[in-house]
């Protein structure tokens, strides 16, 4: 094979260790900012909104490389569904992280420390949403479209654990009405943990597309 | 509903000893453009010449096998090949003008043939050919004083002159600039309407880009056909996905 040949393919290897880079950091954003909202630490809350750029320039060297090859190298088949799957995944990764920084921000915000209750479920869910990601990039690198199904199924316990968040975030707020601005803040924590979910089912969808050429609707 | 223009049923070839063509069955449908694609020496230009009978020309050649044109078997004794290879005419890597006038070129077949107002048609050949107005002012010049591009696109209009059915393109675009390759390739995207094509190419994004249809040819087997989009999003075989994406040897 031309040594051309051969640079193009690790470039397409390239494109899935680049984008597991892109994932572990919003991986890494989720855990931190839910770290610092039930410890009220706002510095830790800074560090991930602090690290929101480094997720922009990652997703922004993936576009770029999709670019490259799609107009150097013109992939075809498999190596087109990789690069297109990929430039999809990155959009989805990109705003896992940019919910994240959203999360931190209702810490790094608050004035007063956000204590209405034990968040019990909030962190439950931050951790089922890092398993579903590590999963996924799993998946996307041994081109496991079963096992990125599976991972779509995590997401009924995400939305169970929304409902129960929900509620009980409501039940305080009609309980005590002075603490309406923090619970509403907690509502949109809880909806943005599982807006992730969400997007996670996007990405498994688009490794079914990469590994089987097939559109599936997961979830 | 795509109705076949032409189908090959259990098409074998041997050259002597050799054979180049295995149980190729195979549906051209009518008024699409039909891409063979596959590595060099698969077969793809035997197989395109037996669809006009091109290959009787070659000695110590066997074919087993049908081809259907319009239903009827092309390899039955009492076909007028001279009118089968009217009707299905064919265009070569190499543009070959003869050597002659531009207008003799294309008036040629016409003439031979006897038919009428043989300017008319010489004309028309050359606007359906996106070549007349390059030459209208020089139709006495020589044809082999024409660039490349423009020698290819009077080898088609020489061939549209005939009024054929179907125009088989080997390799068409293979010496040609991109300017003249997208001329061609813009022609056969007007010609798609009125007639069946089929081209051979070794240029994969050609063939993603004219055709409807991709076969998959490799070691004078058809090994995969079907929608481009598909063949080229989705492959089933794997040489074929092996072969478009690069992969091969
Ligand atoms: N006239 C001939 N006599 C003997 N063998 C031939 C003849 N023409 C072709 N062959 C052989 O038949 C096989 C198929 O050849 P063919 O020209 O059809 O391939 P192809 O797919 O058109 O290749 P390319 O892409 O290089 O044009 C090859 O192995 C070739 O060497
Ligand atoms: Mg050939």
């Amino acid at each position: 094979m031309s040594p051309y040949r051969e640079r193009y393919h690790r470039k397409l290897d390239d494109l899935v260790d680049q984008t597991r880079d892109l994932a572990n950091q919003a991986s890494s954003a989720i855990g931190k900012s839910v770290a610092a909202l039930s410890e009220s630490n706002v510095d830790l809350a800074k560090e991930v909104i602090k690290n929101d750029q480094s997720v922009d320039d990652q997703s922004q060297r993936i576009e770029d490389l999709c670019m490259e090859l799609l107009a150097l190298q013109q992939p075809m088949a498999k190596d087109l569904r990789r690069v297109i799957g990929i430039l999809k995944i990155a959009i989805d990764l990109e705003r896992i992280s940019d919910l994240a920084v959203d999360v931190a921000r209702v810490t790094a915000q608050s004035k007063d420390k956000i204590q209405i209750t034990k968040l019990e479920y909030i962190p439950k869910m931050a951790e089922v949403d890092r398993k579903m990601l590590a999963q996924t990039m799993e998946a996307l690198a041994n081109g496991d479209a079963d096992l990125a199904r599976q991972v779509t199924k995590w997401d009924y316990e995400i939305d169970g654990l929304y409902v129960k968040a929900r509620d009980k975030i409501l039940k305080i707020i009609i309980e005590r009405p002075e603490v309406i601005n923090e619970g509403t803040s907690l509502l949109m924590v809880n909806r943005h943990l599982e807006r992730i979910g969400d997007h996670i089912c996007n990405i498994c969808e688009a490794i079914v597309y990469m590994v089987e050429g097939r559109r599936e609707h997961l979830n | 509903m795509v109705t076949s223009k032409i189908v090959s049923k259990n098409l074998s070839l041997w050259y002597g000893e050799k054979q180049a063509l295995k149980n190729i069955s195979l549906e051209i449908p009518e008024k699409k453009i039909t891409a063979l694609i596959g590595p060099s020496g698969c077969g793809k230009s035997t197989f395109i010449r037996c669809l006009n009978r091109m290959n009787d020309l070659v000695d110590k050649i066997r074919i087993e096998g049908e081809v259907f044109y319009d239903n009827n078997n092309i390899y039955e004794k009492n076909v007028d090949v001279v009118e089968l290879r009217k009707r299905i005419g064919m265009v070569f890597q190499k543009p070959n003008p003869f050597p002659m006038s531009i207008y003799d070129n294309v008036a040629y077949g016409p003439r031979i043939h006897g038919m009428k107002n043989v300017d008319k048609i010489v004309e028309r050949s050359l606007k359906d050919a996106a070549l007349w107005e390059e030459v209208s002012d020089r139709l006495d010049h020589p044809a082999l004083g024409l660039s490349g591009g423009q020698q290819q696109r009077l080898c088609i209009a020489r061939t549209l002159a005939m009024r054929p059915d179907v125009i088989l393109f080997d390799e068409p675009c293979s010496a040609l600039d991109p300017i003249s390759t997208g001329k061609i390739e813009s022609l056969m995207e007007t010609l798609k309407d009125n007639y069946t094509q089929v081209i051979v190419t070794h240029n994969m994004q050609q063939a993603a880009r004219v055709s409807s249809f991709t076969a998959f040819f490799l070691l004078g087997e058809l090994i995969e056909v079907g929608e481009t989009k598909r063949i080229f999003e989705m492959p089933q075989m794997k040489s074929t996905e092996d072969y478009i994406t690069g992969r091969f040897g």
